[in-house]
């Protein structure tokens, strides 16, 4: 009964627009004063420490620092208006650029806020110019952004790898070609809508060989950060961390070569790269408590022998999960939603013979479904926030639809051929 | 009061500066690490501790940061939907809310610290960093965070009983009008 009412008021707090962190910390110090006298939160201090040292945790802040670089040096933007000439010609035009770009600067950073809000930010004066209809063309810029935490390097991917004990390099391995297929998917979908009816699209550009070669050199920097970071992982030069350390190393000189790194930049870089990592890490800290608080109190098994006794196949256990994420993605913020509960998940599904790996990237898919669905979806306020013009959010959430269905396939996709995801990482361990 | 927050405020976002800069350096320790492994020979230069005690040091202040920034993660399902005035009570709600986590965190980690003195324990590297250097830092760092959230229930509080107008009060409490409070901020609209 105790436990009932605590859950009740979590939820109710929770509505209430209590900081998550808070309330997930509020939860396991009262499981623990209820059922345990307190005894687990008197190591709590000792606990956060060493989780706090962890080596592999130093790859957010830099991970999240890299893509601070690379947006205030000008670097996102020169990179988007070169794929633009490269993809605009397709039906659809610049919505493929958008796309393009968001995967290409997913490669250099892990976040897909900064890939939606830096995206948009250059592409969002295109519409009023040629010509295109607002939603599909800022439903791509959001469904876009979230390559972000797909494609590697992706903070995600790294805490869930904490989480569960996965090798973070199998997982970046895992992302890669679900992320260069999902790309493709949007494209794809964006050309059908788009032949279907034209009034969707844009004033297009005919192909121009000259400027396309033209606009190569401007790829060339995101293309030597991708090579640096992923390449030195999988030759074994490096592990994440220090992959970080060498992209971050590399963007400082693409900055200071291009005459924008200054101290205000730098400042500016520190204080997103600093709020963005305390705001990630107090989640991950009250998540790890509750994990270790409810493992205490046996809630974990009591929920695998819960989900044994309805008796579903393997499948519809999956099943079954990827709803109640869709559901849950619905309200929650998406990082909160891995981090609560990825700790019961995980041993739910690598229980039944799950990939621990294919878990983590179908967890991905989800959070990006998450990102891009309201009535909470964090790209959709993302590309409501650089609109100008005053539009319903109404509008970004339509032009995101066809995405979220696409996304939808993918998940299934994925369930259905696991080696999407786990036949890269076999060639290589 | 209106100046001591102001105060509290650039001091945090100092402590943030200070914390980026050693996250800098630590980046480079790292790079150097593996340069002279991949290149040389394998030298310990300790690295992978010095910027573990940099990233635990930055977080705990990074708290207070995100506080003053209205950063940390919030669901506004029903937030979006009330009127300014339940927002205003929310928003103090939240703050409770977090001054009792950050409050039972911060009392932790002193424990912790206290612990570390009394035996005065080093690291069991070749390093031997003696650990309460680091762990002081990082519990102040959780002290401040408390602080920062009692000291903005008690501002908000000060200022809706001296009858302030309205709109300092929602401005204290960071009452947001539009934006969604759930969304940190993306880093490029802050230009």
């Amino acid at each position: 009964m105790p436990a009932a009412i605590i859950l009740a008021l979590t939820l109710i707090a929770v509505a209430l627009s209590l900081p998550v962190a808070a309330v997930l910390g509020g939860l396991s110090l009262s499981l623990d004063a209820v059922f345990n006298d307190a005894r687990l939160s008197a190591t709590f201090g000792g606990f956060v420490w060493d989780k706090s040292v962890d080596f592999i945790l130093v790859a957010i802040p830099l991970f999240i620092l890299l893509g601070e670089i690379v947006l205030r040096s000008g670097l996102a933007e020169d990179m988007y208006r070169a794929v633009a000439k490269w993809l605009s010609w397709l039906p659809g035009g610049l919505m493929h650029a958008n796309i393009g770009s968001s995967a290409i600067f997913a490669a250099t950073s892990g976040s897909s806020v900064a890939t939606a809000a830096t995206i948009g930010t250059v592409a969002y004066p295109e519409i009023e110019r040629r010509g295109y209809r607002e939603p599909l063309f800022l439903g791509s810029i959001a469904a876009g952004g979230t390559l972000g935490i797909l494609i590697p390097p992706s903070v995600p991917l790294i805490v869930y790898g904490v989480l569960t004990q996965t090798s973070i390099p199998e997982l970046y391995l895992a992302g890669l070609i679900p992320g260069i297929l999902l790309a493709a998917f949007f494209s794809l979908m964006v050309i059908g809508l788009c032949l279907i009816n034209p009034d969707r699209d844009g004033e297009r550009e005919r192909p121009n060989l000259q400027l396309m070669l033209g606009a190569l050199p401007q790829l060339a920097p995101p293309l030597v950060l991708f090579l640096g970071v992923v390449g030195s992982i999988y030759l074994g030069w490096a592990t994440p961390t220090e992959a970080a350390s060498i992209g971050v190393i590399t963007a400082l000189a693409f900055a200071a070569w291009r005459r924008r790194l200054t101290l205000s930049m730098l400042l500016a870089a520190f204080e997103g790269t600093i709020r963005t990592t305390a705001m990630i890490m107090l989640i991950v800290l009250a998540a790890m408590i509750l994990n270790i608080v409810i493992g205490f109190l046996g809630v974990i098994q009591a929920i695998v022998a819960l989900i044994g006794d309805l008796g579903l196949t393997p499948l519809q256990t999956i099943a079954l999960i990827v709803v109640l994420y869709l559901v849950l993605g619905l309200f929650m913020e998406t990082f909160s939603m891995l981090l609560t509960t990825v700790g019961i998940v995980f041993p739910i599904a690598t229980g039944l013979g799950f990939d621990g790996v294919w878990l983590g990237i179908l967890l991905i898919l989800l959070m990006e479904t998450a990102l891009i669905t309201p009535p909470i979806g964090l790209n959709l306020f993302v590309v409501q926030g650089i609109r100008t013009n005053g539009g319903s959010f109404h509008e970004v959430c339509v032009g995101a639809l066809p995405f979220v269905l696409t996304m939808v396939a993918m998940i299934v996709f994925l369930i259905a051929v696991p080696d999407l995801a786990l036949w890269l990482p076999r060639q290589f361990y | 009061m209106t100046r001591l927050y102001r105060l509290l405020y650039r001091l945090s976002r100092w402590s943030v500066w200070v914390c980026g800069f050693a996250i800098l350096a630590s980046t480079f320790l790292i790079f150097f690490e593996v340069l002279l492994r991949n290149v040389d020979r394998a030298v310990y230069v300790g690295s992978a501790e010095i910027s573990g005690y940099v990233f635990a040091i930055s977080i705990t202040w990074g708290f207070a940061f995100c506080v003053f920034e209205r950063a940390h993660v919030r669901i506004d399902v029903v937030y979006r939907f009330v009127g300014a005035r339940v927002r205003l009570a929310l928003d103090v709600l939240s703050l409770v809310a977090l001054a009792v986590f950050a409050g039972a965190l911060a009392r932790r980690a002193t424990d912790t610290l206290d612990e570390t003195l009394l035996f005065q324990a080093v690291s069991t590297t070749p390093l031997q960093t003696p650990l309460w250097i680091p762990q002081a830092l990082w519990a102040a760092g959780f002290i401040f965070f408390a602080g920062t959230c009692l000291f903005l229930i008690l501002y908000i509080l000060v200022l809706c009983l001296s009858g302030a107008p309205a709109r300092e009060v929602f401005a204290a409490a960071g009452v947001e009008d539009e934006v969604a409070s759930s969304a940190p901020k993306p880093p490029a609209a802050r230009g």
